[in-house]
């Protein structure tokens, strides 16, 4: 069946180029295609449909990404990234990188550019770097499956990240080598997957609950497979790490009351324990009580080895999460509000994010929406396959899907005295462009700075700085005679620009916004340089694999037929010609395995093949 | 609904000498041959848009000239091809492509009367003839993987954005359910949105979709929540309701006109020299829809000498019939039957009584006065306004007619400002600044004659700062700027907005004369001594 379906990808491939749809998840990411107008996950090479991200620097210095990464986590904490979204696109002074340091096993340092970088043997990494490998690994993983080279893709993140944040994902893909056609919103990808072909007519919300992040989105889907986002809000600070971390310090305040030794201050003991309380919270979905058992957690001062044991029930875990959850269903009140809908008009209700399958989590929601909520999605799977909708539908030349999303926060300007004037609300769908007229705020200014920021708070400081420029050769005038009109307008792709201009001189100066990820352009392109790089110095690893496995195979079949050839032939010379040469190719091409040059060894196959050939030859004949 | 791209056609056997109009709408007349619009007979006559289009407000109120909605039906038949510099394009039903979603605009049938039966039996034969375009066609050759057909489509629709309503914009009726608009929406934003063309060169033409597509969605948002959608609701409510008296402003700075009803010199209303005209007509409101066939059958048109059927429907559906605009498709599923409002009770006492008195054919211009008396105690100020107007027009020689309608026209302007005002506003934070203008300016010229002169002053000058960032002409601007000043001389803004304009439009020396004047009041105002020294 996957072979059909390869040929079916072949053929289609002179049409169009693929373009493949990644969910960047905190914790887990997920690549899919879509095949024959069908979304289709593409499992990794170990057969799982959802990749943990994870990154790793192993002390050879070879990068483990994915299940490896994960599977190594707790013999090399300090050099395993887990959760990097978390800081994707954070500023170094943010609460919530100073939340992370405390919390990290990894180390995390300052920037260059007031941003985020991570240690990991001796070698700093940015947070978009450490993102590019996953991503290149789940572009792999296509490559894999289509056979063939891919370049384009669709990414999602989640609804409520802001432009810096959206920026640093679009560089985190040029360094995995990908050009990012779209970025688009997990629940709106959700809802794409879930109304796909379906020919849906309704309101419906989506609820996103995954390892980092919470959003909610409400959209309409109308039968003319159009998709409109009406509402989104969310909180890119709360999702299953958080159920963990109580779980953590639950377990973590219990072995201090007994032995009082603080957990915390052992990374190899956080490791674990946060290993633990993830296991025991996904039990805890399907049964009401689960055991923890941590041997050997750590060594007392009389180096006597002390166990962690523990039991938490299903209730207890409630008890310890009840205003996570209560967060979420305040937030999905903001949502409605903010949609200007009442809980009846919605009628359906979408379950995403592994989170979602706790049963207090489903039973808030329907109590909250007053329906019990949709079941047919794959929580894991559907936002990767709406990117991979997307995808389709903006390449494609029969478009029949549109999607029509909203801006999160709000835009606007920094004016006098740190107040943020917003210039487009929150939840506007785009393309917009809106107006506002500014005057001056002291007298004879010749020159204004305009300061783009983005952000749902009054005061200017507490939003997030998108841009800046000035513009100059005002009047001279009193304050407040100089009238200033400031346009901003968000194209279809989310560029934002900015427009100020004098209304009498006409005087005018414009930008685009270019969020920042926290890396300059060049900074970029070099970190994609240099993995490409590493793709060539993996690639050319590959080629050693496959060229060895190849000389090893042969080497066999020629070792396990050399005993029957000398019997056969060896009393003739030329037998005994064939055989030495025989001989001869194995030591050689045992010595290229050696050198562990592809080349080398593909050069000695084509000996061993000939070789093999002949004593094929003479041992058949016989 | 402005009324626009339209192609006004010229009543049939209408006799010119009965109408109270002067030679540049005489001028005007003569040109329209139903095929060509506004910016062709612009041309053709060498008068500004704005002109052009007020001259046909006031040609269509009283009763010369019936309207044709662009895209949706064909002119007659009768007319040659109009003067069209670019080659015809082909014939197209409208400009959205589904006929499904294309309903009639509400005052569709507003525009081809029942009294008009043969228009009806030409439309086929017209759907054949190249009309020509309301957009500039040499665009259709900038460059952009596009067909022909779409960027037809996008330059008609992009032509529709300033002047059509929401209702119209998503052509969709005004009482359309929540679900009839969504569905709209959904099928005109699949057709314009940028994803459907990505990966395309679109030049010029993706500025054009994007803002489309925002059109489409600022009326989709506005309409589909019930706080929005009675706000603007009432908002083109209160644009309706204004629309009867526009004619009775005179335009800005237009020569005084000689046998002109409502030109009659009154020194409230100040005129200044050939400076060009504001388009009012962006601000009218709709064409109400005509009654049903049945309430115009009971009108016997053959009594009435001077002013046939047109006139009297108008009055009638002004008076009477205007509720059910745009509420449904089917003009004879009407009202009456919501509860009847003293002003529909009013309207119909009227028009028993009009009837009544036509019957017995007493002077039709004393019934139109009695019926503006009417109107004016029930304060229908723009009922109040046409009746004279049409006593007038019945009437040319009265000269007490006259002067009444004089009256009237101030009586309205005054009653109306605060109405003018709110639209303003509200035109004002949805950016389309050139409605605003105008209605700021009328609110400007009610307060005027209401002698609220500072009021006055204070709108001429929102007008203008309208008017300058819709990218007005300078004269225009300039010539708002005059009016704050001219109502309040003491503010020194005024006139120093005013200096600048002077400035801008070369004017050197009337400039430094503003600024003298202004710091006559204010002698240490900085920024008068900074343009005083720029200006020297
Ligand atoms: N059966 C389960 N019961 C409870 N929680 C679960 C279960 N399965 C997975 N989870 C939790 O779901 C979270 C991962 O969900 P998911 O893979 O949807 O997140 P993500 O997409 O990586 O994160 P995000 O969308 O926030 O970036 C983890 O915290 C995991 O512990
Ligand atoms: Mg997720």
């Amino acid at each position: 069946m996957l072979r059909s379906q390869r040929e079916s990808a072949e053929a289609e491939k002179d049409h169009m180029e693929r373009v493949i749809g990644i969910d960047l998840g905190t914790t887990n990411s997920c690549v899919a295609i879509l095949e024959q107008q069908t979304p289709t996950v593409v499992p990794n090479r170990g057969g799982y449909k959802t990749t943990p991200s994870i990154v790793a620097v192993t002390e050879a210095g070879k990068r483990l990404v994915g299940h490896i990464a994960k599977r190594q986590a707790i013999t090399n904490a300090e050099n395993t990234v887990y959760a990097a979204k978390r800081l994707i696109g954070r500023k170094w002074d943010s609460p919530q990188v100073k939340n992370a340091l405390m919390t990290t096993s990894y180390n995390i340092v300052e920037g260059p550019h007031d941003d985020v970088r991570i240690e990991l043997r001796n070698k700093t990494y940015s947070i978009p770097e450490i993102s590019s490998m996953i991503l290149q690994e789940m572009k792999m993983v296509a490559e894999e499956y289509l056979s063939e080279p891919v370049t384009k893709a669709v990414i999602t993140v989640p609804a409520y990240f802001n432009d810096n944040q959206r920026q640093a994902t679009k560089d985190a893909g040029a360094i995995a080598g990908l050009d990012v056609i779209r970025i688009i919103n997990e629940p709106t990808a959700a809802a794409l997957a879930y109304g796909f072909g379906k020919n849906v007519d309704a309101t419906v919300a989506v609820f996103d609950l995954g390892g980092g992040t919470f959003d909610i989105s409400i959209l309409e889907i109308g039968g003319q497979g159009v998709f409109k986002v009406i509402a989104t809000t969310g909180d890119t600070f709360l999702g299953g790490e958080d159920f963990d971390a109580r779980i953590i310090d639950w377990l973590v305040d219990g072995f201090r009351a007994e032995h009082g030794i603080d957990l915390r201050e052992d990374r190899m003991a956080l490791q674990r324990l946060r290993d633990a309380a993830e296991k025991a919270k996904c039990e805890l979905s399907a049964v009401h009580e689960a055991e923890i058992n941590l041997p050997f957690i750590i060594s007392a001062a009389s180096n006597e080895a002390l166990h962690l044991q523990a039991s938490l029930t299903r209730a207890k875990l409630e008890e310890l999460t009840e205003d996570l959850i209560e967060r979420c269903i305040e937030i999905s009140k903001q949502a409605l509000e903010d949609a200007q809908l009442g809980i009846e008009e919605i009628e359906d209700v979408i379950l995403v994010g592994g989170m979602t399958r706790m049963p207090a989590i489903q039973r808030a929601v329907q109590d909250f929406f007053r329906r019990a909520p949709n079941r047919s999605v794959h929580p894991d799977e559907v936002v990767a396959m709406g990117a991979a909708i997307q995808g389709a539908a903006l390449i494609e030349d029969k478009r029949e899907m549109l999607l029509l999303d909203v801006t999160p926060h709000a835009l606007g300007i920094m004016t006098f005295g740190s107040h943020f004037e917003e210039l487009i609300p929150m939840n506007t769908t785009v393309p917009t462009s809106m107006s506002k007229t500014f005057t001056t705020s002291r007298d004879n200014q010749t020159a204004v700075k305009i300061i783009v920021m983005q952000g749902d708070s009054k005061n200017a400081e507490d939003n997030e700085l998108l841009g800046e420029f000035i513009l100059t050769g005002l009047r001279r005038a009193a304050k407040g005679q100089v009238e200033i009109e400031v346009t901003f307008e968000i194209n279809t792709d989310g560029i934002v620009s900015v427009d100020a201009r004098d209304l009498e001189t006409g005087q005018a100066q414009s930008i685009q916004v270019t969020a920042s990820s926290g890396l300059t352009p060049d900074e970029v392109r070099r970190m994609a340089s240099d993995a490409s790089e590493f793709m060539l110095e993996r690639k050319a690893d590959d080629a050693y694999e496959s060229a060895k496995q190849r000389a090893e195979t042969l080497i066999a079949s020629i070792d396990g037929m050399m005993a029957e050839v000398e019997r056969s032939v060896g009393g003739a010379d030329f037998g005994r010609d064939a055989v030495e040469k025989g001989r001869r190719a194995l030591d050689a091409a045992r010595a290229a395995v050696q050198s562990r040059d592809a080349e080398a060894i593909l050069e000695q196959v084509q000996r061993l093949e000939r070789t093999e050939r002949m004593f094929r030859g003479v041992v058949g004949g016989t | 609904m402005d009324e626009s791209p339209r192609r006004p056609t010229p009543r049939p056997g209408l006799d010119w000498r009965t109408l109270p109009i002067g030679p540049k709408e005489a001028f005007v007349l003569s040109r329209l041959d139903g095929l060509a619009g506004v910016s062709q007979i612009a041309i053709t006559t060498g008068l500004g848009e704005g002109d052009v289009e007020e001259i046909l407000d006031r040609l269509e109120s009283l009763g010369a000239v019936s309207f044709r909605h662009e895209g949706y039906r064909s002119p007659p038949a009768i007319a040659p091809p109009p003067p069209s510099p670019a080659p015809p394009s082909p014939p197209r039903a409208s400009p959205y492509p589904s006929p499904s979603i294309s309903a009639p605009p509400p005052h569709s049938s507003a525009s081809s009367p029942p009294a008009n039966p043969a228009s009806a039996s030409r439309d086929s034969i017209l759907d054949l003839k190249p009309r020509a375009p309301a957009y500039d066609v040499s665009l259709l050759d900038e460059p952009a993987d596009l067909d022909r057909a779409t960027k037809e489509k996008i330059l008609e629709l992009e032509a529709l954005l300033p002047r059509a309503t929401h209702y119209e914009l998503l052509g969709v009726p005004e009482d359309a359910e929540k679900a009839a608009i969504k569905r709209a929406y959904f099928t005109l934003i699949q057709q314009f949105h940028t994803d459907r063309f990505y990966g395309k060169n679109l030049g010029i033409f993706r500025s054009k979709l994007e803002r489309i597509s925002s059109a489409l969605t600022k009326a989709q948002d506005t309409l589909s929540r019930a706080k929005t959608r009675a706000e603007y609701d009432q908002y083109l409510a209160s644009r309706r309701e204004t629309h009867g008296v526009r004619d009775s402003l005179p335009p800005t700075g237009a020569p005084p006109r000689s046998g002109d009803a409502d030109s009659s010199d009154n020194p409230s209303i100040p005129r200044a020299p050939a400076a060009p005209a504001f388009e009012p007509a962006e601000l009218a409101g709709s064409v109400p829809t005509i009654p049903s066939p049945s309430h115009a059958s009971e009108v016997n048109s053959e009594r009435i000498s001077a002013d046939p059927i047109t006139g009297r429907r108008l009055l009638a559906r002004k008076l009477g019939f205007r509720s059910g605009e745009g509420r449904s498709e089917n003009p004879s599923s009407l009202p009456p039957s919501d509860p009847e409002t003293t002003r529909e009770r009013v309207a119909r006492e009227l028009k028993d009584r009009f009837d009544a008195r036509a019957e017995s054919q007493a002077s039709a211009a004393a019934y139109y006065v009695s019926m503006a008396n009417s109107a004016r105690e029930s304060k229908d100020y723009p009922s109040y306004v046409n009746a004279l107007r049409i006593a007038a027009s019945l009437a040319p020689d009265d000269v007490a007619i006259r002067d009444a309608l004089t009256q009237a026209s101030i009586e309205a302007d005054r009653e109306l400002a605060d109405k003018f005002v709110q639209q303003a506003q509200y035109e004002q934070r949805d950016g389309y600044y050139e409605r605003a203008a105008r209605s700021y300016e009328r609110a400007a010229r009610g307060k005027e004659s209401a002698g609220l002169l500072a009021d006055a002053a204070r709108y001429y000058r929102e007008a203008a700062i309208c008017a300058a960032k819709e990218g007005a002409s300078l004269k225009k601007v300039a010539e708002l700027a005059r009016r704050a000043v001219a109502a309040n001389g003491k503010k020194v803004e005024y006139r120093l907005d005013l200096a600048r304009a002077y400035e801008k439009l070369g004017m050197r020396s009337s400039a430094q004369g503003e600024v003298q004047r202004a710091l006559e009041l204010e002698p240490d105002n900085e920024v008068a001594r900074a343009l005083q020294k720029q200006l020297r």
